[in-house]
């Protein structure tokens, strides 16, 4: 026993330096040395400085967190930046069940319920714009209500509907076509209104970009078919041609549109 | 659509091709014969053997042998614990990570020492690059070959005539090590970097965004440490996305070779069974019933995850899958990625046991994310871990053989050995023990009212979520249903348990089943012996690991899936 657990010391150590160090900087080396630009993050510069890399995705919003109208919008982001992490951007999915409330909004016969917290087979918060809606409480930071009971106080709007949880599938789509001008009933890419696993998607679908072409040539003066050239210089095929999906990288383009409309 | 059957397509046939390949390789690694590379690798793993102490020459019994696995795992276990706790005083943390918390260092390394990679933790804000690299990336390399090692203990068991040995563990992991995964590992590390997955040494990197807003670029060594946690069915991800993180698999190219990765060496360990066991025909029924079972769960999970949740159709979202949007269900999944490919990266990764994901379970739809956790409840053998799939599959085929000569009044045989009382007592053990622990541990935590508390999503859902927890632990996958708060210590130790009860409390008696194997004489086959070699009992041995999971697991899934499948009209 004794002999056995000093050659596992021996071998611990032994297999930390060649597993761990020797392994994982020869790699660095290599990495470095062969490919510097990804091996160091993809960074993309603009006016010859770092404004972010190819790989991460990057919201385009104002300091509201409203949309800026002249940058394409990236997907939704659950990836948590605080403070306490240093600024730490912690990468990461809404994690919610495919019939949570939080995600679907209250889908009559799936998960609605009653002011006083009994099963409901409608929603009763439900207005014309957004028969899905889950309410927010009064507080200030408006948390959304997912079991209702009989003393809960609710936000209201001024006719009197009530506030929804703006960040629900169905609450998206509203958003979405709001902000670019669709019909009330239009169709939504559904990665325009759901939020990536990762949080940092980099891309966003084809589909998508072309809903969102006209309102971005609109705010910068330029003709659709500029933007529309852009969007195809800026997607990324299958791998391969059969590998995964296209996409098209929101940094790389709005960055191509700075630089067109600032020359 | 096309495009996803071309990948599978794509997939199934790489590993057509490396599976005998690899496995002829790594039979000729295990056997010590002459092995390609001698010349290069005889030379280091000498200096390897004269460092440590150990005698290649020396065979070691089946005791002497778990014991080397337990006083190998007992010493990695107390360095990782132990580099967690002292990290800011360590190399390499440009970030200035913080010495890890008690409970959470103790539920990390043995999460990495048994191969479970269950992960409480969110790498970017924990572990510093010297504990991601020197601790928890050894611990990749080292698990994966210490079940490989066992495995092939198993095999040479079954295989070996009366004989007291079964190798040594020294030298299996020193050679499974610098022969089989570093040379993989490497050359798939570079292929990802090319691709844009990051490895250096660097700090954070803050910048300011397109629009003024602050953001931070990771930096570290993720693409070495990537490739390793799938070659060795690992999967504790560099960050908290796991393989959804674009700097761990920027593209759909490094998607595909990652999903590879993992598959790769526990479908050649059954070509490596054939090979060592002389009779090819034995390795084809296994990988048979490995392939049979994993393609069935693959093939079920991804239209479900293409077709999408269909609670948002009415809220007019499309989730058609055309030439220019991904489509089906694309909450918690990545664009380069796309739903159905996404849905075969997570069911490869919970069908061995390595539990690293592309896009979040949590999100999947139910019956999608009922498939994930039946894969791992079939124990991990469809194709399972890096060695603990193959052992895990061949205490099956005992069953099997035993089941099958109740049933025809034929003597219990396996490659020629009698199989009696003693090794069916520990094959009763071994497949009692892992259900035990998750079905007691689930049942207690959703009693208690500290540990429901942990619950996010509400319903059968959160039993889901409860009892994927202890599944993933127990058979050592690592992935989540994330939506548990996991980092409570009462989940912190109870999974910790299980962890460990899922590694040793079943590598022991495999090794004892290996040992009482050995010294039994083979019997040549007579007219009443179950032909093992067939494509019948690769039927047989799939439809037992199937039943002897649906008799155990059947109530709980019910009350939690597939409930929520049929209440919530999918």
């Amino acid at each position: 026993m004794r002999r056995q657990l000093l050659t596992a010391v021996g071998m611990v150590v032994v297999l930390t330096l060649v597993c761990g160090l020797a392994y994982g900087l020869a790699l660095t080396g290599i990495g470095e040395l062969a490919f510097g630009h990804q091996a160091n993050g993809s960074f993309v510069t603009k006016g010859g400085k770092d404004v972010g890399s190819s790989l991460i995705g990057q919201s385009f919003t104002d300091s509201n967190g409203n949309p800026i109208p002249k940058y394409f919008q990236a997907r939704s982001s659950d990836a948590v930046t605080t403070s306490a992490t240093g600024n730490i951007t912690v990468s990461g999915a809404s994690n919610y069940g495919p019939s949570n409330p939080l995600l679907i909004g209250f889908v009559p016969g799936v998960n609605t319920v009653g002011l006083n917290g009994d099963p409901s087979a409608t929603n009763p918060f439900a207005s014309p714009a957004d028969p899905f809606c889950v309410p927010v409480d009064t507080s200030k930071a408006a948390v959304p209500v997912t079991s209702p009971t009989a003393g809960q106080k609710y936000a209201k709007n001024s006719d009197g509907t009530y506030v929804c949880d703006p960040n629900t599938v169905p609450e998206r789509a509203i958003a979405y076509r709001t902000e670019f001008g669709l019909a009330a009933n239009a169709q939504v890419p559904v990665d325009a209104v759901t939020a990536s696993g990762s949080g940092l998607d980099p891309d966003i679908s084809i589909a998508n970009a072309d809903i969102q072409a006209p309102t971005v040539a609109k705010a910068r003066g330029l003709s659709l078919a500029t933007v529309t050239g852009l969007i195809k210089s800026n997607t990324t095929g299958r791998s391969l041609g059969v590998l995964g999906d296209p996409g098209v990288n929101v940094l790389t383009l709005n960055i191509a549109l700075d630089n067109l409309t600032q020359k | 659509m096309s495009q996803n059957v071309i990948a599978v397509i794509v997939l199934i046939a790489m590993l057509v091709i490396s599976t005998p390949l690899l496995g002829s390789y790594m039979a000729k690694v295990f056997t010590n014969k002459k092995a390609p590379g001698d010349r290069f690798f005889k030379p280091v793993e000498r200096l390897v053997y004269r460092i440590t102490g150990v005698n290649p020459e020396g065979e070691q019994r089946w005791t002497t042998y778990a014991i080397s696995v337990l006083a190998f795992s007992l010493v990695s276990v107390l360095v990782l614990y132990g580099m967690q706790r002292l990290q800011a005083h360590l190399l390499f943390n440009p970030d200035h990570m913080a010495n890890v918390p008690a409970p959470l260092s103790f539920n990390t390394a043995v999460s990495f020492l048994t191969n479970t990679n269950w992960q409480n933790y969110a790498g970017e804000d924990t572990m510093s690059q010297f504990t991601q690299m020197a601790g928890l990336a050894v611990q990749n390399f080292v698990s994966a070959a210490a079940g490989i090692a066992v495995a092939v203990a198993l095999i040479r068991g079954l295989t070996r005539n009366r004989s007291n040995t079964l190798g040594n563990f020294w030298v299996d992991l020193t050679r499974i090590v610098t022969r089989v995964l570093i040379p993989i590992a490497t050359i798939a590390a570079i292929i990802l970097i090319a691709q844009g997955a990051v490895q250096n040494l660097h700090a954070t990197h803050m910048i300011t965004t397109v629009s003024g807003q602050s953001q931070g670029i990771p930096g570290g060594p993720v693409a070495s440490q990537e490739v390793i946690k799938q070659l060795g069915t690992n999967g504790g991800g560099y960050f908290n996305a796991n393989a959804g993180h674009p700097f761990e698999s920027p593209t759909g190219l490094t998607n595909m070779l990652l999903n590879w990765l993992l598959l790769c060496i526990p479908f050649a360990m059954a070509w490596t069974f054939g090979k060592m066991a002389k009779n090819r025909k034995q390795g084809y029924a296994v990988l048979g019933a490995m392939g049979g079972l994993f393609l069935i769960g693959a093939l079920v999970v991804m239209p479900l995850e293409g077709a999408g949740n269909i609670h948002i159709t009415q809220a007019n979202v499309s989730q058609a899958i055309t030439a220019t949007s991904p489509g089906g269900n694309m909450e918690g999944k990545e664009i380069r990625n796309g739903p159905v490919l996404s849905a075969l990266f997570n069911s490869s990764s919970t069908s061995t046991s390595t539990g690293s994901i592309d896009s979040a379970n949590d999100s999947y739809t139910p019956l999608g994310g009922g498939v994930l956790i039946f894969n791992m409840m079939l124990g991990e053998v469809s194709p399972g871990g890096t060695g603990s799939g193959l052992y895990g599959m061949l205490i099956m085929a005992l069953l099997a053989v035993f089941i099958a000569g109740l049933m025809v009044g034929r003597t219990p045989e396996y490659l020629g050995k009698k199989i009696q009382a003693a090794e069916m007592k520990l094959v009763v053990l071994y497949l009692l023990m892992v259900p035990f622990v998750v079905l007691m541990f689930t049942a207690i935590s959703v009693v208690m009212h500290s540990s429901l508390a942990s619950i996010y999503n509400p319903g059968p859902h959160g039993l889901t979520e409860v009892t994927y927890a202890f599944v993933s632990s127990s058979n050592n996958n690592g992935s989540a249903f994330a939506g548990l708060s996991g980092n409570t210590d009462w989940y912190n130790t109870a999974l910790g348990i299980c962890m460990l009860v899922g590694r040793f409390a079943l590598m022991v008696p495999v090794l004892a089943i290996a040992g009482s194997l050995g010294r039994k004489q083979k019997v040549p086959p007579t007219s009443g012996t179950f032909p093992t070699g067939t494509p019948l009992f690769a039927l047989l041995l799939a439809g037992i690991a199937v039943i002897v999971v649906g008799l155990t697991y059947f109530p709980v899934l019910a009350l939690g899936p597939i409930i929520e499948h049929l209440v919530g009209k999918f």
